[in-house]
């Protein structure tokens, strides 16, 4: 596939084919692929957190548990999405699955954690995401009024004893010189 | 020397080009690809991910290199509630310099003032030697803004050190203090395409360059307000940099993402020149269990 | 006892005003070399600093060598008209006047040159507007500012009666110089109130130089310590640099009178004993500075502490040894050798003994500022040639020499302006010794 998108001249008539390929290809992987129903609810057991989830596709009559389905869980941080749990997830027989949360993620201000599920590439079923937010997170407080006083900080924010210093120092000494200017002016009235 | 080769390019190609490439580079990645769904509908573009698959995206995606540049007042706040920290894998470096054309490219820069290094270090005689991506340590404890006369350059509440190129008054006093030679100045006129000065300042962007100020990496956080990864770390082909909020405990190198204290506690990470008290927040992960064998590549 | 008074006046009252086309040579000669550094200054003002030869790891040249020169230099002030006659030494009132104009000058320079370096003089009031505390470059601009006033104080005021006697006797001047002195003069009459109030202010101002002089170099030293680099990074560079602005400031003062007594004709007032008197003080100074050198390099050197081992190896037997020792030895220690034996202190040798510490002085700040810059933590890599190494430019050897120009224009206009010798002190000091001769 490679080499026939290095070919830059045949470029689009490629590009179309290649298209039309995948519209056929997905047409027929997707009228084999079902949703699914998926339920999950979330176990704290103190210092064990764990999410619980079952698959459940419809079978013939039924709901029947989907086994050996791999289940990706991610907590959505600013600029991708963490995994957790282990490497793989994957259902048994009951279409089962318990995935680990780690207790020390830190969240946002609450302590919310975006959660992800994704299901991808199953052979019976159809690309799930799930998005939903628990509070197993360690909330994260900044303070709003950060800039402390301090030698890197804004000039607003100079360190008192800094101040303190450096303005007595020329109320000193410019005191000092305002005073022979007045002596001066003294000097040229007598 | 090599000569550069952007200047056969108009500004317009470039930021359209740039755009295709950034977002193609992160549509290339697994989960990201995903979230397509939630995204505003809008018209679609084809675009190609630099491993050579072939994608529709939504066009809003293809956003310009800067957009909405901060005003000067917002980049000295900061983003809010954010702390971000690079981690550089040094097992991993093979001196590729993607790194480094990613940032001239997008900061307009010339080789000769570079914001990013690739130093080849050697720690003793007899280790061997490695080669150390170098940017702006963006420290908590900052030498160049404790000795801005002006203020030129601050600490912002995200952990970034910028500059505002409209204040500096040229004393080079930053960068006699900085430890880590990070910074670099504009001695003459900066070379720079007519596009290129009419793009309206932000310390964000550090892009337009002027005349007799001083300039430095900035974490891009023009890219980071909209939720992207800085260039470096996106343009790095063997994933040596990571980025993120370290109050999210979160780092990703674009294709990986993992969590910054399970890092840092595994891989031995560390500070460069801790001793100095500048307290960095760039991370190095110690160059064992290398990748590539070290080559000397001529630059 | 009147009549010999007055003769002294007019003697010291004739070098304000006369004509003079050596004087005026000198003058042309001096506006010549600073027009060249104002084109110099021009060409940097448009193409920017890119003319020097500063580059992003030397981001620091001559300019800010000559700087620290000129802080050094404007020491003296203080040391002459200050520290020795809170001392009470007797013989150096002679050549208080002298100092302070050349402190007033050297200040003025410091001053300019510092805005020369500046990447945006445009910007020059964001110092104003936007100036943050934290930073040692606004600490020094205050105490520059304090200090430059200080002296201009020190200056003018002891010099009230003798601008009073400008004003009543010399009524061949132009008349701006007529007005000018009546102004300056501030209804001076030698009232008691007046001399009392003088004599107040001038201890006053006296006292409160020697901080003032202190901390300007002090800070001016803090410029390099507040930062990492090797030799910089020292608790002992404000003693050190405050200790070789004395030594500085008394070879020049020594330099300054050799040439003022020649062409004003001043042997009677500055005398060999003066020149033997200084060189002695010089001595001690210079010794003082050898203490404070020994202090700076003996530990680094000891210790080859990573970078720091490496700029000191390029100082002792690198790229900058020969400068090095030659600001070590015929810049520090051969003078102090010389200046031991009496014939070394007589005027001529002294003076061209002062001459070699002054040019050791500039060089070691040379030495002071550029090394340094160039042992970064971080190694020197994938830079262009020029980075590598620095040469100033003509555009920064053509500055340096028009700030030096301007130096010594600034004092010979006042030289020219005001009398040399203070006259009032000179007769003040005539009769008190006349007096005590009187009684024996």
């Amino acid at each position: 596939m490679k080499n026939f998108i290095s070919i830059i001249p045949q470029y689009s008539l490629i590009r179309n084919f290649f298209l039309f390929l995948l519209l056929l290809v997905g047409q027929t992987v997707f009228s084999q692929k079902q949703s699914a129903e998926i339920h999950f609810k979330f176990l704290d057991d103190q210092a064990d957190k764990r999410v619980a989830i079952q698959v459940f596709q419809q079978g013939d009559s039924a709901l029947k548990p989907v086994e050996e389905l791999d289940i990706s869980l991610y907590v959505e941080r600013l600029f991708s999405y963490l995994p957790v749990g282990d490497r793989f997830n994957t259902t048994d027989e009951n279409g089962y699955v318990e995935i680990h949360m780690p207790s020390d993620l830190p969240g946002d201000s609450k302590g919310n954690l975006k959660l992800i599920l994704k299901i991808e590439d199953a052979e019976t079923i159809r690309d799930t995401i799930i998005h939903t937010e628990v509070k197993w997170g360690i909330p994260v407080i900044y303070d709003v009024t950060e800039e402390k006083r301090s030698l890197w900080a804004a000039r607003a924010n100079a360190p008192l004893s800094l101040l303190l210093l450096v303005n007595s120092l020329l109320l000193g000494v410019w005191g000092i010189i305002i005073y022979i200017c007045y002596e001066m002016y003294l000097i040229k009235k007598e | 020397m090599k000569k550069q080769d952007s200047n056969r390019f108009t500004r317009r190609n470039l930021i359209k080009y740039t755009g295709l490439l950034g977002v193609g580079s992160i549509l290339g990645l697994k989960f990201l690809s995903c979230t397509s769904p939630s995204q505003p509908e809008g018209k679609k573009v084809k675009v190609m991910t630099p491993d050579g698959k072939l994608m529709e995206v939504n066009e809003a995606h293809l956003s310009m290199a800067h957009p909405h540049p901060a005003s000067i007042e917002e980049s000295r706040k900061g983003i809010p509630g954010r702390k971000f920290v690079m981690v550089v894998d040094l097992a991993k470096c093979k001196n590729a310099r993607e790194c480094i054309k990613a940032c001239e490219h997008h900061h307009n820069l010339t080789p000769d003032r570079p914001f990013i290094k690739v130093l080849k270090i050697q720690d003793n005689p007899r280790s061997a030697p490695y080669w150390m991506p170098k940017k702006c340590f963006q420290c908590d404890n900052p030498p160049c803004v404790k000795v801005c006369p002006v203020g030129a350059t601050f600490k912002r509440s995200d952990n970034i050190v910028l500059v505002d190129n409209e204040r500096c008054i040229g004393c080079r006093f930053c960068m006699a203090a900085c430890p880590y030679s990070a910074r670099v100045f504009n001695w003459g006129k900066p070379k720079q395409s007519q596009e290129v000065l009419n793009l309206k300042y932000s310390p964000e962007a550090s892009t337009p360059s002027k005349i007799g100020t001083v300039e430095k990496c900035d974490f891009c956080p023009d890219m980071i307000r909209e939720k992207k990864l800085p260039h470096c770390i996106t343009a790095c082909p063997n994933g040596v940099l990571y980025f993120g909020d370290a109050n999210e405990d979160t780092v990703t190198n674009g294709e990986e993402t993992v969590r910054l204290s399970k890092l840092l506690r595994e891989k031995a990470g560390y500070r460069y020149l801790e001793d100095l008290g500048t307290e960095p927040n760039v991370y190095y992960l110690p160059p064992v269990d290398r990748l590539f064998p070290f080559k000397d590549t001529e630059a | 006892m009147k009549k010999h008074n007055d003769q002294v006046i007019d003697k010291l009252l004739s070098s304000v005003g006369r004509h003079n086309p050596a004087f005026k040579i000198w003058i042309i000669a001096l506006l010549v070399i600073i027009s060249i550094g104002c084109f110099a200054y021009y060409r940097q003002l448009r193409l920017g600093l890119v003319v020097t030869s500063m580059r992003d790891y030397t981001s620091w040249g001559i300019y800010i060598s000559n700087f620290v020169f000129f802080v050094a230099v404007s020491l003296i002030g203080s040391l002459v008209s200050s520290i020795l006659k809170l001392a009470k030494v007797k013989w150096s009132y002679p050549l208080t006047r002298i100092s302070e104009i050349i402190a007033v000058a050297a200040i003025i320079c410091a001053a300019v040159i510092i805005i020369v370096d500046m990447g945006r003089p445009d910007r020059f009031f964001n110092v104003i507007i936007y100036g943050r505390i934290q930073s040692p470059i606004i600490w020094d601009v205050l105490v520059i500012m304090t200090y430059l006033v200080i002296s201009v104080l020190l200056l003018y005021l002891p010099m009230l009666p003798d601008i009073a006697l400008c004003r009543d006797r010399l009524k061949h001047v132009a008349k701006w110089k007529q007005n000018l002195y009546r102004i300056l003069a501030l209804n001076w009459q030698n009232k008691p109130g007046q001399l009392n109030r003088l004599k107040k202010t001038s201890t006053i101002l006296e006292i409160m130089v020697i901080p003032v002089a202190f901390a300007i170099h002090t800070i001016t030293s803090w410029l390099f310590a507040t930062t990492w680099r090797p030799g910089w990074d020292s608790t002992n560079l404000g003693p050190y640099f405050v200790s070789g602005a004395f030594m500085l400031g008394a070879a020049v003062i020594i330099v300054a009178m050799f040439f003022i007594r020649k062409s004003f004709k001043l042997e009677d007032f500055i005398t060999n004993d003066h020149f033997d008197k200084m060189g002695k003080i010089l001595v001690l100074l210079s010794l003082v500075y050898l203490y404070f050198n020994i202090n700076e390099y003996l530990g680094p050197a000891f210790k080859m502490v990573g970078v720091e081992g490496e700029h000191i190896t390029e100082l002792f037997s690198g790229d900058y040894a020969a400068m090095y020792w030659l600001v070590q030895v015929p810049g520090l220690m051969l003078p102090i050798l010389l200046m031991v034996f009496k014939r070394g202190r007589k005027p001529f040798n002294i003076m061209i003994i002062s001459f070699f510490i002054l040019m050791g002085a500039w060089f070691k700040r040379f030495l002071i500022v550029i090394p340094s810059l160039q042992h970064p933590y971080l190694p020197i890599q994938d830079v262009d040639e020029s980075y590598l190494h620095y040469y100033p430019s003509w555009e920064e050897w053509a500055i340096t020499f028009a700030s030096f120009a301007g130096v010594l224009l600034i004092i010979s206009l006042l030289l020219k302006l005001f009398p040399i010798i203070p006259i009032q002190e000179y007769i003040h000091h005539q009769d008190k010794s006349e007096d005590q001769s009187n009684e024996i």
